[in-house]
């Protein structure tokens, strides 16, 4: 906590509670205007990470700022009013917290000489407060009924977040990475991240069998072909018009068993620990079982005690044809390079029944380096004329929750979907060197094609990002 | 990445509701996979109303596209503010429904005279009949027996268990038949309704005939049937019978129905009918893969089941162990998917550096002998003889003996059980307690503790390697329990035994009891 009082340097210059309907401020009240209310002391509580492993309320925990205040009027009756009037906006936070239909309340900071107002939503009051017995006094100085020592500790999320920056869009095509940067963030900044699918026909749409959201730190989303992998046995390339590449690759087994096709070593920066493996495949097959599952192995010395492999993840018969996006799983390491390490993809055939095949299209990795690496599921994600396709939504200023909807782009932005996404929501983005950057992909299949496509053309996207900076001391 | 805990509704949509604001959210894994989740989600009265009312969620708990937990909702109590969420496991739907279905009996005890109210074709107080350990049909000296009028068989039946889910389609039995010209021996297979009175049959086949006195084996296959009789019968005008009882006889040895035409019947087979059959009552409730059943390669000579949970069947089949004398274990992950398979075989591999350790060993577990207590086929109890671990005896200086009971007349079978569940409890379980943060990989890569599971083994990094066994017990041990606050990050292993401690007890003992375990 730092004494704001003892702090010359950084004594508040705005501290205001504002309630506020979807970041538009509807009423305000001021702890400084000097007719009213007038701030003697405030401490303002220093964000931590959260210790809680749960998701959806960004990387930093609740706080407590402790605002010492004094309310004034030109009668007693006026300032016992202007007191109640400076419950009501703590009283409804408290409500907002506990979800009942009421508007946030937000905070307000700035110190003085501070660059840029600051915001969070308030939480309530902590308990016990304001005190219970109130005597307004007059005070001949300022010829004015005050009430002295006031001491309201009020809760908020941890982190102070600007206005929002400037919206980065980054045109690509779907199942592509785009790369964003955006201004340099002290603490760890939430993104409303979306994509809009951009060249769709009017009142035209495709969907797809599922996908995934991944975010990370430059570096550490790497798109892979399988086409372009080291063949095995049994594994051909096979010409497909939507897979990433022009191709996909086919195994094709003769007998039960194991098999395993080579991808690569990839080059995820050092630092990162752990992986996750995501793919799509198709099984062409109605009656064989696959069981698929990723490795990585030594590339340098053979060595079977340093391979790890993730379990096995079952493509079931039928479907002909549609294909899967797919989590295969987690590979962790512990000092070593990753691009000492090869990654295979296995394939195991338990029964062979007839002539059947399995082809593999783009395989992302997913560096995990903690709160900047986030991973979405979404199952049967859609592609609407006009609608986003999802929009991961912090929300952190204005509701309890993110949200992950589809939305209409223009007209009413009130219609919308919400397809079912699972996953912390929460998009955070740091600095990596003198800005703070992250890659974005919207990795998914298009049901019967290897990626979404509308009259033979891949769906080209806009992704677009806006990121609060964050801090956890006012500026 | 964070965790996010997801509350589907039965239509697999996300419930909008702040699960981001949940508390003391809790997750546990145990014999059975996927233990349960605990959780006290803060709402408005309303909410919380609407969310109480809701019937077949699901919870998840996920750490990107990485299946932490997942189960179904069990227990919603609106309180203090918000809802108390309880989700159990999918291995709680091996409780729902009971199965009664007969896979295999020798047993001959249950075989019974038909009598002519039953069926016309057969005749009352002509025979006598005796299934002590065997099938015995015997004319009575002085009966008139013949096919003048009706055939006037002696006849011993079995009829299935009533509703039972699977039907007869194999038989086999050693015989003997002494008798004269025109006596023959008959296998007949019958649908019978047991609801009727009287019972209602209908004559499906004969499936072996004959009239040749000796002895002789019979394996035969057939269509499903719910009734089979064996029969003698005189095929000739009738006459009185003039030889002494016993003169004429059938007898019928190492009998044994199926209801599978393969050549023995084991348990993956059961398991795999359990998935179907628990997904008739609750489509979906388990996945309909069978990739995680591993075949024990017992011949279970003896399986009947009557209103039974598959719970309870899972749990004999698992005890009873495989070929090479490994106990079995059953429970449910991810995707729904139902294992049966070798203690530990489907675990991972842990390293710690225990901060708090407490080991107290103790001979209270020890039994290095054990014999098998079966039935012959005429239901006499009958003993193996003891199967002891010399090795035990000879390290622990004493002979701990237990009776295990199997359900069988098979005593190769009784043998093998109680050898498995010998070797299971020759080595006495310290009691110990572990508490720690964080687990390494083989490799040493650290990971927090909400990937441990019950089954995995861990290795105590801290402590001087012991010579012996792999799973030794003390410095690496099985997990036979875990729980992991979200909240504190903290996890909780149990290894297979803990000391005793008045806490976990009581929790252990509510748990149990909140699963009608």
């Amino acid at each position: 906590m730092i004494p704001f009082e003892d702090v010359a340097l950084i004594e508040v210059q705005s501290t205001n509670i504002a309630l506020s309907t979807f970041g538009t401020v509807i009423n305000e009240w001021s702890f400084t205007d000097n007719i009213r209310y007038s701030l003697t002391a405030c401490t303002v509580g220093i964000a931590p990470l959260r210790r809680s492993r749960l998701g959806g309320d960004g990387a930093y925990g609740e706080v407590t700022d402790t605002f010492t205040i004094v309310v004034m009027g030109g009668t007693a009756a006026e300032a016992v009013a202007n007191f109640e009037e400076l419950m009501r906006p703590l009283d409804q936070a408290t409500r907002w917290a506990r979800m009942e239909a009421v508007n946030v309340i937000q905070v307000r900071m700035r110190v003085r000489g501070g660059a840029e107002d600051l915001y969070a939503a308030v939480l309530g009051v902590e308990p016990g407060t304001p005190p219970a017995q109130i005597a307004p006094q007059w005070d001949e100085s300022i010829r004015a009924f005050v009430i002295r020592g006031i001491t309201l500790p009020i809760v908020r999320r941890g982190a102070l977040l600007s206005v929002p920056d400037s919206e980065v869009a980054v045109p690509g095509t779907i199942g592509e990475i785009a790369s964003f940067s955006f201004d340099a963030t002290p603490a760890l900044a939430p993104v409303d991240l979306s994509f809009m699918a951009a060249n769709l026909p009017a009142f035209s749409s495709t969907a797809g069998s599922s996908g995934f959201v991944a975010v990370a730190p430059p570096g550490n989303l790497v798109l892979h072909n399988a086409a372009d992998s080291l063949l095995a046995p049994g594994m051909t390339i096979v010409a497909e018009a939507t897979a990433r590449g022009g191709s996909v690759l086919r195994y094709t087994p003769t007998a039960p068993g194991l098999a395993f096709f080579t991808v690569g070593a990839f080059g995820l920066p050092f630092e990162t620990r752990r992986c996750h493996l995501l793919l799509t495949v198709r099984s062409n097959s109605a009656s064989a079982d696959y069981l698929i599952a990723g490795r990585a192995r030594n590339a340098i010395v053979p060595d079977t005690a340093s391979s790890i492999t993730t379990p096995y993840v079952r493509i079931p018969p039928g479907g002909v044809g549609v294909v899967s996006t797919i989590y295969l799983g987690e590979i962790l390491l512990a000092g070593d390079a990753w691009s000492t390490y090869e990654f295979d993809v296995l394939i195991q055939v338990p029964i062979l029944a007839g002539a059947a095949s399995i082809d593999f299209g783009a395989i992302l990795v997913v560096g995990d380096v903690g709160e900047q690496t986030s991973i979405c599921a979404i199952s049967t994600p859609k592609f609407d004329n006009a609608y986003t396709i999802l929009n991961l939504n912090h929300q952190l200023l204005t509701q309890l929750s993110p949200e992950a909807v589809s939305r209409l782009t223009s007209g009413n932005g009130s219609i919308a979907r919400s397809p079912v996404v699972t996953g912390d929501r929460v998009v955070q983005v740091g600095n990596v060197g003198p800005a703070a950057q992250m890659d974005a992909c919207l990795f998914c299949d298009g049901f019967l094609d290897w990626r979404p496509q509308v009259g033979g053309t891949i769906l080209t996207v806009a992704n677009r990002a806006r990121p609060r900076r964050a801090y956890r001391v006012p500026q | 990445m964070r965790l996010d805990l997801v509350l589907l509704d039965s239509a697999g949509r996300r419930l909008a509701l702040p699960t981001n604001r949940a508390r003391n959210v809790q997750i546990g894994t145990g014999v059975h996979g996927f233990e349960d989740l605990t959780a006290f989600l803060p709402l408005p009265d309303a909410a919380a109303f609407d969310l109480v009312s809701m019937s077949g969620l699901r919870a998840l708990l996920v750490e990107g596209p990485a299946v932490r937990w997942e189960g179904r909702v069990e227990d919603l109590a609106q309180r203090n503010g918000g809802v108390d969420i309880t989700a159990l496991g999918d291995s709680r739907a091996c409780d729902d429904t009971p199965y009664t279905a007969l896979w295999s009996t020798t047993s001959v005890a249950e075989w019974e005279p038909v009598l002519q109210a039953y069926n016309s074709a057969y005749a009352d107080g002509l025979y006598a009949f005796d299934t002590n350990n065997r099938l015995y049909i015997t004319p009575e000296k002085g009966s008139i027996v013949g096919n003048t009028g009706s055939e006037k068989r002696g006849g011993l039946w079995y009829v299935s268990p009533h509703r039972g889910q699977r039907s007869i389609v194999a038989f086999s039995a050693n015989y003997t038949l002494q008798a004269g010209i025109d006596w023959s021996i008959e296998v007949l297979g019958y649908n019978v309704d047991l609801a009727t009175n009287p019972y209602t049959f209908s004559f499906v086949g004969s499936y072996f005939v004959t009239a040749t006195s000796g002895s002789g084996s019979i394996n035969v296959t057939f269509p499903g049937v719910n009734a089979i009789a064996v029969t003698l019968r005189y095929n000739a005008p009738n006459a009185t019978l003039a030889v002494e009882t016993g003169t004429v006889f059938l007898r019928m040895t190492n009998v044994r129905l199926k209801t599978v035409t393969t050549a023995t019947v084991t348990a993956d087979q059961v398991v795999n009918d359990l998935i179907s059959h628990i997904n008739a009552a609750n489509p979906g409730a388990l996945s309909s893969s069978t990739r995680l059943i591993v075949n024990p390669g017992i011949d279970l000579t003896d399986a009947v089941y009557q209103d039974r949970l598959p719970s309870e069947i899972l749990s004999d089949l698992a005890a009873m162990g495989d070929s090479s004398g490994r106990l079995y274990e059953w429970g449910v992950y991810e995707n729904r998917e139902l294992f049966f398979r070798p203690v530990g075989s489907g675990g991972r591999a842990w390293a710690v550096d225990a901060s708090e350790l407490e080991i107290e060993q103790t001979l209270d577990g020890l039994i290095n002998s054990y014999y098998a207590a079966y039935k012959d086929a005429g239901g006499r109890t009958l003993r193996t003889a003891d199967q002891a671990d010399a090795t035990s005896r000879a390290r622990y200086g004493r002979t701990r003996r237990r009776r295990v009971d199997v359900d069988t007349t098979n005593a190769t079978l009784a043998s093998q059980v109680a050898q498995t569940a010998r070797d299971a409890t020759s080595i006495p379980v310290p009691r110990s307690r572990v508490r720690v943060r964080r687990f390494a990989t083989p490799q040493g890569a650290v990971v927090r503790g909400d990937r441990v599971r019950a089954g995995d083994t861990v290795t105590i990094r801290n402590l001087t390697p012991t010579a012996g066994d792999t799973v030794d017990r003390v410095r690496t041990f099985r997990v036979a329990e875990t729980t992991y606050s979200v909240d504190t990050d903290q996890p909780e292993i149990t290894p297979e035994s803990q000391t005793p401690d008045i806490d976990q007890q009581i929790a252990f003992t509510l748990r149990r009891a909140r699963e009608g375990r």
